[in-house]
């Protein structure tokens, strides 16, 4: 499944490139965020809660291809640079590529339409044990109901794959049959997969100021960075070493169901720059009864080439 | 010679009666500021002179992902080009019911213009570019204009008379009744006329880049 999914989106990418379009449409666009979230380690004991401020640049840059009357594909080279205020270890730079491609059923701005997505880039972090590939596959549809509502549908699923795993020896999964040798817990805390579902409503408030509300429920892999203590990291699915949150930290990695909430306001600076605000909670419920929650804030300036 | 010099006196004093005055029209929102785009019509209240059917071709652009002008007032029966000026493709298209039509993905300039045989609006879209919203008012009224950056449209070579004086726009809130005032163009130079409107808000897909963070 990991490479199939690397493989796709770099076959899907190659195709078409090498494809001639007569009409083909530069496009890119600059991000510039800043994010505040209250639990970046994810943790569920008080003492392991630690909260952190980033600031983060995309830039993506790219082509659009209108392939019919109805149907457009996006391909984008994207860089990204995140900074960690507090958890340096988190810095990380990420370069890769994302292809989308979009139909809509018939004519007019509240013609419903569909459309899949898929990314992949290479996650450089100062903590090296996180260093890896991360892969998005996404189906969404949408149609504008009214002149002020539209609603959103998506299906995404995303992975990331550490590039080195690193067992901690000794470290064996708490319940075993008494007659079999204890099973080692493997280092591969931070490979993740997840399935996500999200429903987003987008409201037009003015002519320049749009708001959202999003619900996201996630199903997957989790990683929660504690203290040592082996009674909960032996129910772990995998442990790993994480010098990102200090010295004497563990990242355990669980199933987990995580529900989101997004609320958001964007103001439409021209018809070419937004300034955006939004919150998210979080609250997650993994196995061995884990439960943590997130808060997020974040703010950002968006400037588009289009 | 005793006729010759009748018809001659008869010809200008009908000259004179026909003597042309301009019409100044001003319009601004509630709060003073100038509203461009407005559509002034003027039309003589007592006698019937024909509509403007001049057959010369209006052209409504594509430039940088936008329709120029936004408001286009026109006679009816007047044919219209779309050219397309941007290096991409556009799809020209419009469901209003004083004329639908569709001009699939093209460059360049259609070999044909669209005519407008119905009075009317008629709301243009491009498929592509969602955002993109351009408006035809299509009138039977002998005098139009569409108002400029400060507010203003001004309509030259009307005869003397009385006038009911008419706007559009395709903002104007829904509850307030089609603007319209009876204007006297006398003999003096210029006429004027001020209006002021309710605009409601402008609610077509935004430009501008929306951030919705979803993330885990």
């Amino acid at each position: 499944m990991r490479l199939d999914l690397k493989h796709f989106n770099l076959a899907l990418i190659l195709l078409i490139g090498g494809m001639e379009f007569a009409y083909a449409e530069w496009i890119g666009n600059v991000t510039a965020q800043y994010e505040f979230n209250s639990n970046l380690s994810n943790a569920q004991p008080t003492a392991d809660i630690n909260s952190d401020s980033a600031f983060r640049m995309n830039l993506s840059g790219g082509k659009y291809f209108q392939l019919t009357d109805s149907t457009g594909l996006t391909m984008t080279a994207d860089i990204s640079g995140t900074n960690q205020i507090r958890f340096n270890g988190l810095n990380n730079i990420s370069y890769g590529l994302s292809t989308s491609l979009r139909h809509k059923f018939g004519l007019g701005d509240s013609a419903p339409w569909v459309s899949i997505a898929g990314s992949a880039a290479y996650h450089d972090f100062e903590n090296a044990p996180r260093d890896g590939w991360r892969y998005n596959l996404s189906l969404a549809m949408g149609k504008r109901l009214t002149d002020r509502f539209t609603l959103q549908l998506k299906y995404r699923y995303d992975e990331q794959i550490a590039d080195r795993i690193f067992n901690i020896l000794g470290l064996t999964l708490q319940t075993f049959e008494e007659d079999e040798p204890p099973i080692p817990i493997y280092g591969d805390a931070f490979n993740l997969s997840a399935h996500n579902i999200s429903l987003t409503g987008i409201f037009t408030v003015t002519d320049r100021l749009t708001g959202y509300l999003s619900y996201t429920r996630r199903e997957g892999g989790i990683t929660s960075t504690i203290g040592y203590d082996p009674e909960i990291l032996e129910y772990g699915d995998a442990v790993a070493v994480d010098r990102a949150f200090g010295n004497n930290r563990y990242a355990y990695k669980v199933e987990a169901s995580t529900n989101l909430v997004s609320v958001g306001l964007s103001l439409a600076i021209t018809g070419h720059a937004s300034f955006n605000l939004g919150y998210d909670w979080m609250e997650t419920t993994g196995n061995h009864n884990l439960e943590y929650n997130n808060n997020l804030a974040h703010c950002s300036l968006i400037y588009s080439f289009e | 010679m005793k006729s010759r010099y009748l018809s001659l006196m008869f010809l200008m004093s009908w000259g004179f009666t026909l003597q042309a005055t301009e019409l100044d029209v001003v319009v601004t929102d509630k709060e003073g500021k100038p509203i461009l785009d407005v559509v002034v019509m003027a039309t003589p209240t007592e006698s019937q002179t024909k509509a403007n059917n001049s057959q010369k071709t209006v052209v409504i652009d594509q430039i940088d992902k936008e329709f120029v002008h936004y408001v286009t007032a026109i006679a009816t029966g007047t044919p219209v080009q779309f050219p397309n000026s941007d290096d991409i493709r556009h799809h020209v298209y419009s469901f209003s019911p004083a004329k639908q039509f569709e001009l699939p993905l093209y460059t360049g300039t259609p070999a044909k213009p669209v005519i407008f045989e119905k009075p009317g609006v008629v709301k243009l879209g491009c498929n592509i570019h969602d955002w993109m919203v351009g408006y035809l008012y299509i009138t039977d009224a002998p005098y139009f204009k569409t108002t400029n950056n400060e507010g203003r449209a001004q309509l030259i070579n009307l005869p003397e008379g009385k006038y009911k004086v008419q706007l559009w726009h395709p903002r104007l809130a829904v509850l307030e009744e089609a603007p319209q005032q009876t204007v006297v163009v006398g003999d003096t130079e210029k006429a004027t006329a001020s209006f002021q409107l309710a605009l409601k808000p402008e609610l077509r897909p935004r430009r501008a880049p929306l951030s919705i963070q979803q993330g885990y």
